[in-house]
């Protein structure tokens, strides 16, 4: 057995290291090639489960699948009486950009007109803005929308665009980049916004590349130079680090690209991490082999095999449960966290084979064994921190006659975080997500300041039968509910087929009163037909052709998260309930992707809570089978879920909202954090034969590497605080302070708990077990200690 | 322009001509060659395009009516089958050499027949690419003419013609088009302000002889500002049978 696992342990090293470069390999060829490398569309982040996702795509089905940006342009103050002409010139430049497939603006609109010949649509006739202005002002389409009966300085256009999922993200930049170009060029524009899903879409892409761009290398960059002076400025031994760390990160990117999975504005933070991480892994496992190698057990060619036998336990219990940090988020079926779960927890599994197998390798092949046996300490400061822990060990010894008082304290501490963590509340409103100086921001701020809308959302409106009449009932209730939905002070305007009828329905009707011309069947169904047939080009984006479905899209000013759930899940299916509720086979859904992105802060807030709990839970369980002790794997359990317990607490008492990033800071930080203390508790065991000496010996033993290892993760992880979104800066922040907790939690309150509850008789079973199975002579003190 | 009426009875002339001939001329012969009958029925079913995605399907009836003299009108009436919500929309266009054409649309349930004002031609028929003024019946007088050259076309070679719109209201300022050996019109590029661009595009395709004159099986109108197309497949021609006139009149209908 032994000779058939030596045997592995030799060539294992090669196979891992041929397989990581043939995967980088095929990544660079499928670079080559053009393959994307960032995807940040907001489509990527729906709940896959939410049946709104459904309405979209049955909303699309029936009336295409175009999006549309909403820009609005503010006239310089002397030259308003122009703005017709701005009007003109501005949608004949958008019209040109490619990808825009129209642009509805006061001057392109086509309203329905008389003239002697009789009835057309066509554009209304060059004329002074004024004029041209109070025309609109009256239209049901241009109303309040193109045009503001509050604001002569400013007009809209509506453009209509039809990028999406699949469109490459490069190419949305530049539609949108010459959007802005043609709008902010205009010499009579003071000032121009633009809003919509491709603008978001747009710059989320080039936020994301800039991070990525920045990010990645900054953080390898900065771990190296960390790496470097920690080890005392050790090259090889750091080479030999950066070797299967560089490794597990490549092949990691390379596997998450080749399987089609771009990175997204979460999957991001990937390869830092994983860097970040392994740096940290290959740490404890360097420290053991120098203090392997100085109390003399073995010759350096022996250490890879050694290293194998005695850490598989705490490194696999370490791997596993930072892998179940990341894996359990996957409960959560929007696509780019379930991406990040998933590759985080395979990169983590990936970095546990090279920690074990190609780490002590490289240290041979590189020559590092001879600088980690020589007489200097491992790392920098740690001849100082050894003095410290070793008294931190004494003060903790004598801390135990006040255990019931500090339990008492604690369980209140706890009490209070618990209410802390229950104010916790989620909100992924996008635009709260990108600095205020981003030009989307500035943008978005414009429309707000002036009351203006920047958002949209549809209505689907089916018909279960199929007769090819408009029901005027119908018409009628769809007429009423647009009103009702536009007087809400949340919504600036509805555009549907009420708009449409209340257009064409005065030209058809004649003499005949209004009513009862809205009142007959065949009256309104041929008031749609001519619109149809008649030259409204805008009609097909509101009633389908079969005229048994219609949509209103209700456009409004940017609302966060909450306010848009009220208005989507209260205000809006209330009114279509009053309206439409009672008609037979019609049925109204609200649709859109920021009902969507909305719906998914639910499907989160789930989802955090369920992986943290299940979290903690495996890690219980991983502990115990690892220790065999109940009271030990709760004491585990316990100084780890602490630390997630302050940062949720903090959340809570300062009502910073979790978010699309920020959900990830709990179950990663939980992940993370039991790295040390696997480590810790296992070389407490080891010495506990040391009796009183056993707290003193395994913290001066394993406290250099663990807050080594801490100063690397929380300064890697502090990178992330030069990211354009804020998210990302609040993950990076949150998990570095979580971090530091969580080491302060194993060295104070672990090592408390250890002297508390960890009996020798426990101690002794679990050092014999282990010198029973693995054949160590005996447990390692020596140098370090 | 003017596709659906003009471009069903395509061109009979069975020599190509000796050069030169003017552009009205080819114009002429193709107008002469189009319309060698009495009347016309077919039958097209049209599909609304979005890139390679079907955004909406149409069938109709047309009916033509072909008089002798420029002075009178040519009728014609597109009927529209399917959907089904649309079923039995009308389109009426009564299209003269004087320029007096007129358009009416006929709604299926109340029959009002409602004018299309010269000022609304340029409007989307049904939705589809085409507008109301490419379903007028082509009038050689409403165009001036210019011979441009010989150039690769859908069926080879063909000559091309230039012809600007005489129509104040048109949306177009200039039509390229494309004349076979046999003056059957392979394409037709439609141009806005922008002329280095054409804003749509139509392509015949599949003629075959209907009686004494060429007719294409398939149309394509393709929009390039819109990045849309509208396929037609055209079918059931039946030339010179009997049509009710009393049909072809706005006033006679729903009365």
């Amino acid at each position: 057995m032994r000779k058939l696992l030596g045997g592995i342990t030799a060539w294992l090293p090669h196979a891992i290291i041929a397989i990581d470069v043939a995967v980088m390999l095929a990544l660079a060829v499928q670079l080559y090639n053009g393959r994307p490398i960032v995807n940040n569309a907001i489509d990527i982040w729906f709940d896959r489960s939410d049946p709104t996702l459904d309405t979209l795509n049955q909303e699309r089905r029936l009336f295409g699948h175009d999006t549309w940006m909403l820009a609005t342009v503010w006239m310089r103050p002397e030259r308003v009486g122009e703005a017709s002409e701005v009007a003109r010139a501005l949608t004949e430049a958008l019209e040109r950009i490619d990808g825009v497939t129209r642009v509805i603006s006061p001057t392109s609109l086509e309203v329905l007109q008389r003239d002697a010949q009789g009835l057309f649509y066509d554009e209304l006739d060059a004329q002074a803005w004024q004029p041209l202005r109070d025309t609109l002002l009256r239209h049901p389409f241009a109303g309040d929308f193109l045009v503001y009966s509050k604001s002569p300085e400013l007009f809209s256009l509506l453009i209509k665009e039809h990028t999406g999922p699949t469109t490459p993200g490069i190419v949305r930049q530049r539609l949108v980049s010459e959007v802005r170009r043609v709008l902010d060029t205009h010499p009579a524009v003071a000032a121009a916004a633009v809003a919509g899903t491709a603008v978001i879409n747009a710059d989320l892409n080039r936020l994301s590349w800039r991070d990525f761009m920045v990010l990645v290398p900054t953080t390898v960059v900065v771990a190296c130079v960390m790496l470097l002076a920690m080890l005392r400025f050790r090259w090889r031994t750091c080479l030999a680090i950066l070797a299967p760390v560089g490794l597990t990160t490549g092949a990691l990117i390379a596997a998450m690209l080749l399987s089609g999975r771009p990175f997204t504005m979460v999957t991001i933070a990937l390869p830092g991490l994983s860097f970040t991480l392994g740096v940290a892994s290959c740490l404890h496992v360097t420290g053991w082999i120098a203090a392997w190698l100085r109390e003399g057990r073995g010759t350096p060619a022996e250490a890879t095999q050694a290293t194998f036998h005695q850490l598989i336990r705490p490194i696999l219990v370490s791997q596993i449960t930072t892998a179940l940090g990341f894996g359990l988020l996957a409960v959560i079926p929007v696509t780019p966290v379930q991406e990040m779960a998933l590759f985080g927890a395979a990169g983590e599994l990936l970095s546990g084979v090279h920690v074990v197998f190609v780490l002590p390798m490289c240290l041979l092949w590189f020559g590092a064994m001879k600088e980690l046996a020589d007489d200097r300490t491992l790392f920098v400061g740690e001849r100082w921190t050894t003095g410290v822990l070793g008294a931190l060990a004494a003060w903790l010894t004598r801390l135990q006659r006040y255990r019931v008082r500090l339990a008492i304290a604690t369980v209140a501490v706890c009490l209070v975080m618990g209410w802390l963590t229950s104010r916790v509340r989620y909100d992924s409103t996008y635009i709260h997500m990108i600095q205020a100086n981003e030009r989307l921001r500035i943008d978005y701020a414009r429309f707000d300041a002036a009351a203006l809308p920047s958002a949209q959302l549809s209505i689907v409106i089916t018909k279960g039968n199929s007769a090819p009449v408009v029901d005027a009932a119908l018409n009628t209730a769809i007429g009423a509910a647009s009103a009702e939905i536009e007087a809400l002070p949340e919504v600036s305007k509805v555009i549907g087929p009420a708009s449409i009828f209340a257009e064409v329905a005065p030209a058809l009707a004649g003499d005949q009163p209004a009513a009862t011309f809205a009142a007959d069947d065949s009256s309104v169904t041929d008031a749609y037909i001519f619109a149809l047939s008649g030259g409204n080009t805008e009609i097909p984006s509101y009633v389908h052709d079969g005229l048994g479905a219609y949509r209103l899209v209700v456009f409004f000013p940017y609302l966060d998260n909450s306010k848009l759930e009220q208005l989507t899940r209260q205000e809006i299916p209330a009114i279509l309930k009053t309206h439409l509720g009672g008609m037979a086979d019609v049925s109204a859904r609200v649709s859109g992707v920021t009902v969507l992105w909305a719906n998914m802060d639910d499907t989160m807030s789930r989802g955090q809570i369920a992986s943290v709990l299940v979290m903690a839970i495996a890690c219980f369980f991983t502990f115990f089978l690892s220790l065999r002790n109940w009271t030990l794997a709760a004491c585990a359990m316990f100084v780890n879920v602490v630390p997630v317990a302050v940062m949720s607490a903090f959340l809570g008492a300062t009502g910073h909202p979790i978010d699309m990033a920020t959900v990830f800071i709990m179950g990663i930080s939980l992940g993370i954090a039991v790295d040390d203390t696997s480590f810790y508790i296992h070389e407490y065991l080891d010495r506990s034969r040391l009796g009183a000496g056993a707290l003193a010996s395994a913290l001066r033993h394993t406290g250099p590497t663990m807050i080594a290892t801490c100063v690397v993760i929380v300064i890697g992880f502090s990178v992330l605080l030069l990211s354009a979104f804020i998210p990302m800066r609040t993950f990076g922040g949150l998990t570095a302070v979580g971090l530091v907790l969580a080491m302060l939690c194993d060295i104070f309150i672990l090592s408390f708990l250890l002297l508390a509850f960890s009996s020798k008789a426990n101690g002794l079973q679990y050092a014999d077990d282990t010198v029973a199975r693995t054949g160590a002579v005996h447990a390692h003190g020596g140098a370090g200690s | 322009m003017r596709t659906i009426l003009w471009l069903v009875p395509a061109l009979f002339t069975l020599t190509a001509a000796p050069a030169p001939e003017t552009g009205r001329e080819i114009a002429q012969k193709s107008q002469a060659a189009q319309f060698t009958f009495k009347t016309l029925k077919a039958s097209g079913e049209m599909t609304l395009t979005r890139g390679t995605e079907s955004i909406g399907q149409r069938s109709f009836s047309v009916e033509l009516i072909e008089r002798v003299k420029d002075a009178e009108f040519d009728q014609a009436r597109v009927v529209i089958n399917a959907p089904t919500a649309l079923k039995d929309t009308q389109l009426i266009s009564w299209s003269s050499g004087t320029g007096e054409d007129q358009q009416w649309l006929v709604t299926p349930r109340t029959q009002r027949a409602q004018r299309i004002a010269d000022r609304g031609r340029q409007a989307a028929f049904v939705s589809s690419d085409f507008s109301y003024e490419d379903i007028l019946k082509w009038q050689v007088d409403d165009y001036e003419y210019s011979r441009v050259s010989q150039s690769a076309c859908p069926s080879g070679t063909c000559t091309v013609v230039e012809a600007k719109p005489k129509n104040r209201y048109s949306s177009y300022t200039l039509l390229k088009v494309y004349y076979d050996e046999a003056y059957r019109i392979s394409k037709v590029e439609y141009f806005g302000s922008d002329q280095a661009k054409p804003r749509k595009t139509l392509v015949n395709s599949g003629y075959a002889k209907q009686g004494a004159s060429w007719q294409p099986a398939k149309s394509v109108m393709t929009n390039h500002e819109t990045e849309t197309s509208t396929q037609i497949v055209w079918s059931g021609y039946q030339i010179d049978t009997p049509i009710d006139e009393r049909v072809m009149s706005p006033s006679s209908i729903g009365r």
